[in-house]
């Protein structure tokens, strides 16, 4: 028993370091000072009107979800038809293909960020939104196909024979019985896609403009060079807009498997 | 079975693509410059392992990871062990913990980190208040150990709680029955059956720290950068595309030797567990 | 030399709920013991605090007159073979067995001859390498068997170990435990919610019921002189007749059924077995010293070395009759019939209504 407690007792410090790091950055963004002493000694929002009124900060927002969505559309969709593919496909490689999807996972980000670089300074492609997407898009995949493939493994087939039998089309099969099913494989999908990018740092670096900055970007860039609290009102952006997305999911999810 | 062989493979055909421009494009010439720029051979390579300091950069970086995979590892095994006997409300709160640093950005935990290890930040004022202190701890290789172990806590909790909870802790009752004192029945019959949960948390843990740039390059010191550093600074400081290469595919050469050794190890043990 | 185990007024509480209430039992030398009950009756708990692993709130506990209540379980040298086995998946079948052995630090030599022996006893063939995922259930629960037997333990403690196994296996594995039973003479306590089960196997059962002890004895005598009305519906099939008692007998059926002994101005059960009921003609005269009641065959069932009569007595309740082939009645279902009984043959009982609750 006394052994239970001293699990007890280590087991809640370490989830107080765990969530610590996050908590102290949003008390900081209320500072009054222009310093990043926590904890502060008085509270404003002149750091929260620093960030809404600074062109450059706006922008990188701005930036960063314009990105995220994109990719969340793009990954979903290309995840999504890849993931149905290596479920239902009897070809060869198979094996192959579905090993090299997820390839992007294990790969070192400083590694594929410089050869990102490389091709993109080829391709004109540096400091344009197209070319974020693009980058993002390739980490985002893996995130996507391995729930969709797993809930397109726990999904029935016959159930697709059965709507064909009471007269649907292939494609109405697939819209009106197999989507609906696998949805919260797919919903969990694009979200971790848009985490992804939304996150990303390392790739964002090198193929950044002065032009064009993602948010943690802008913040990467910020932290090396001043100690303006702006960057932990951004951060608390950052974990207000991740956590409120990640509440919205969870509850749908909830909500649409509780139906079933 | 009808016609459902071709259709279906086309549909991998555009994540395909994508994954060859934008992924193995990148590598490939990567790959290349490596071995051609400046001038074709393996002159890059030389460079890397003839100086000194590359190799510093090397070791550093290995023990680095090192410490890392090992601190994670002792801190998350018995927090997934908690996580398995808990109640499920406890458990619930347990994995929300886990699960809340996954969800945070990567940047806002470095840059708290950034905060939190200063000379007069928080940890080291509760170190003074207890007497100790004060540690410098940013810009140190201890610094970038506690921001990683944190960051890659959930990799290595989320294995652990997986093939944990797949253990019957009835076996434990059933060891002491058989005469075991409940330590070593603890450490015989429920450590072993851990194994493949440790060397996968590890293992995800370990190759992460490998390649981790964005944390020691904002809590370590640039002098004793680690080899990711090194690769952003040959290329996007120097312009030096080939050394940048070399040491990107010494980099991915060894996360991927990493990974055929747990893919062994693993094999090797799911064998003994599986039967 | 087999040990003797005394538990004296045991009794477990949980925070609001009795699981063991009160439970004294002595259990002779080489004795194989049966805990009998419906599942949440206690008898688990019982066997979890002998083994060690669930502490009692009080009473007392002892092997050959000394107290273990405070022993922890892996030092109470008792063998256990748990509901599913619990063998260890990461070590062979030969390691497993090897495991007891391995903590009473024995030469590894000895320890080979041992695990040879245990395996032998239980007829485990050639298997020492194998884990135990390559092995059958009723494989398995020999290794379990012989782990549990190879270290000479003082008492061997089964819970419910043929519960996962299809009943074909489990008819022969009972026949192997009993003699097993009979080759180590060590004392044994098996808990099991089947009844069939605890009539091959055992020398005597306690029958569980709501944390308490309803009768100990052999099987025999629960079958034959059974004490409460629980115990003679949960050890075989009867057929129950319930109505008052006074000094004359027992009113059921509009009649008065004369019965063995009497009970104090209460609400009585009478219990007759399947096999002491005969079917008669209707309108057949009760010799004296038996009873005699009208009833219509409402089902047959044809089981080859007997038939089973499913009657229905005039107050509507239900009847059950066996006959062994070669003594077969001529009676069909729709069929008036008259049951007679020789009033030795019943068993008279109080009539306690909740045991119809437990046991449906």
């Amino acid at each position: 028993m006394r052994a239970r407690g001293l699990l007890w007792a280590f087991c809640t410090l370490i989830g107080v370091w765990l969530v610590a790091p996050a908590l102290i950055v949003v008390p900081l963004s209320f500072t009054d000072k222009p310093s990043l002493k926590f904890p502060p000694d008085g509270y404003s929002t002149r750091w929260y009107a620093n960030f809404f009124g600074d062109p450059a900060w706006m922008s990188a927002l701005g930036t960063s979800v314009q990105v995220a969505l994109l990719v969340t559309v793009v990954a979903t969709v290309l995840g999504t038809a890849a993931a149905l593919g290596l479920t239902r496909a009897k070809i060869r490689g198979l094996a192959l293909a579905q090993g090299s999807m997820l390839a992007p996972m294990i790969v070192p980000g400083v590694v594929l960020a410089i050869g990102t670089y490389a091709v993109f300074l080829k391709l004109q492609l540096v400091g344009t939104l197209a070319g974020f997407v693009m980058a993002h898009t390739v980490l985002a995949l893996p995130f996507v196909i391995i729930p969709v493939t797993a809930s397109l493994r726990g999904f029935d087939r016959r159930l697709e024979d059965a709507a064909a039998s009471l007269g649907a089309s292939r494609w109405t099969a697939f819209r009106s019985v197999t989507l609906p099913l696998v949805a919260p494989g797919v919903a969990s999908g694009a979200l971790f896609a848009f985490v992804t990018s939304f996150d990303e740092v390392v790739v964002s670096l090198f193929i950044q403009s002065p032009y064009l900055q993602t948010l943690p970007v802008k913040m990467y860039a910020s932290v090396t060079r001043e100690t303006d609290p702006t960057i932990a009102a951004a951060a608390t952006m950052i974990i207000v807009l991740t956590t409120t997305l990640v509440l919205v999911a969870t509850f749908f999810v909830a909500r649409r498997t509780r139906a079933k | 079975m009808k016609e459902r062989t071709a259709g279906p493979a086309l549909l991998i055909l555009p994540a395909l693509i994508a994954l060859g421009v934008f992924f193995l494009y990148p590598l490939l010439s990567m790959l290349v410059s490596a071995f051609t720029d400046p001038e074709p051979g393996l002159g890059n390579f030389a460079w890397f392992f003839g100086e000194q300091a590359n190799m510093q950069v090397l070791g550093r970086t290995f023990s680095t990871a090192f410490w890392v995979t090992l601190v994670a590892l002792a801190l998350s095994y018995p927090y997934a062990y908690a996580m398995t006997i808990a109640g499920p409300r406890a458990k619930a709160v347990l994995t929300l913990l886990v699960l809340v640093p996954f969800w945070t950005s990567l940047m806002v935990r470095t840059f708290a980190w950034v905060i939190l290890l200063q000379d007069t930040g928080v940890i080291n004022k509760a170190l003074g208040a207890i007497g100790m202190g004060p540690f410098s701890l940013i810009r140190t290789q201890t610094g970038v150990v506690i921001g990683m172990v944190q960051l890659l806590m959930p990799f290595m909790v989320l294995p652990l709680y997986a093939v944990m909870s797949g253990i019957d802790r009835r076996l434990l009752s059933a060891a002491t029955s058989l005469g075991a004192h409940p330590v070593k029945a603890f450490l015989q019959v429920y450590v072993p059956q851990s194994l493949p949960g440790v060397s996968a948390g590890c293992l995800t843990v370990f190759i992460s720290a490998l390649g981790f740039y964005v944390t020691p390059a904002l809590l370590g010191s640039p002098t004793d950068a680690l080899i990711s550093q090194q690769i952003f600074t040959q290329v996007n400081g120097l312009l030096k595309w080939g050394r940048g290469g070399a040491m990107g595919v010494v980099l991915l050469g060894l996360t991927l030797a990493m990974i055929a050794l747990l893919a062994v190890t693993l094999r090797r043990t799911g064998r003994k567990v599986t039967g | 030399m087999p040990s003797s185990i005394q538990l004296t007024g045991l009794t477990k509480t949980y925070a609001d709920f009795v699981a063991v209430d009160d439970v004294s039992l002595a259990i002779e030398p080489g004795e194989f013991m049966t805990l009998l009950g419906p599942s949440g009756s206690g008898k688990t708990t019982t066997l979890n605090i002998i083994a060690g692993f669930v502490r009692q709130t009080s009473g007392e506990l002892t092997v050959d007159g000394a107290s273990i209540g405070a022993t922890p379980p892996h030092k109470r040298d008792m063998g256990m073979v748990f509901q599913h086995y619990a063998l260890f998946p990461h070590m062979t079948v030969a390691e497993n067995i090897a495991y007891p052995l391995k903590q009473r630090k024995v030469p590894k030599a000895r320890r080979a001859e041992l695990v040879a022996a245990a395996m032998e006893t239980v007829h485990l063939g050639d298997f020492g390498h194998r884990y135990p995922r390559e092995l059958s259930g009723g494989q398995q629960q020999r290794v379990a068997v012989a782990r549990a037997i190879v270290y000479n333990p003082r008492v061997l403690l089964m819970d419910e170990p043929l519960g996962a196994l299809d009943k074909k296996l489990r008819d022969w594995l009972q026949l192997e435990i009993k003699r097993i039973h009979a080759e180590l003479g060590t004392t044994f306590v098996y808990v099991t919610h089947d009844q069939d089960e605890a009539l091959v196997l055992s020398d005597r059962i306690a029958v569980f019921n709501k944390g308490r002890i309803e009768q100990v004895g052999p099987a025999a005598e629960l079958y034959e002189r059974p004490r409460t009305l629980f115990v003679a519906k949960f050890l075989g099939e009867s057929t129950v007749l319930r109505g008052p008692v006074d000094g004359q007998g027992l009113g059921a059926c509009a009649r008065l059924l004369r019965v063995p002994g009497s009970i104090e101005g209460r609400d009585g059960a009478l219990v007759v077995r399947p096999e002491r009921l005969a079917v008669r003609k209707q309108g057949h005269e009760a010799e004296s010293g038996w009873n005699a009641l009208p009833a219509t065959v409402t089902g047959e069932i044809y089981l080859g070395s007997s038939r089973k009569l499913e009657l229905k007595l005039p107050d509507g309740s239900p009847a059950l009759a066996r006959e062994q082939a070669g003594g077969l009645s001529e009676a069909r279902v729709g069929d008036e019939v008259t049951l007679t009984w020789r009033v030795a043959d019943s068993v008279l009982l109080p009539d306690e209504s909740d045991a119809e609750a437990v046991l449906t």
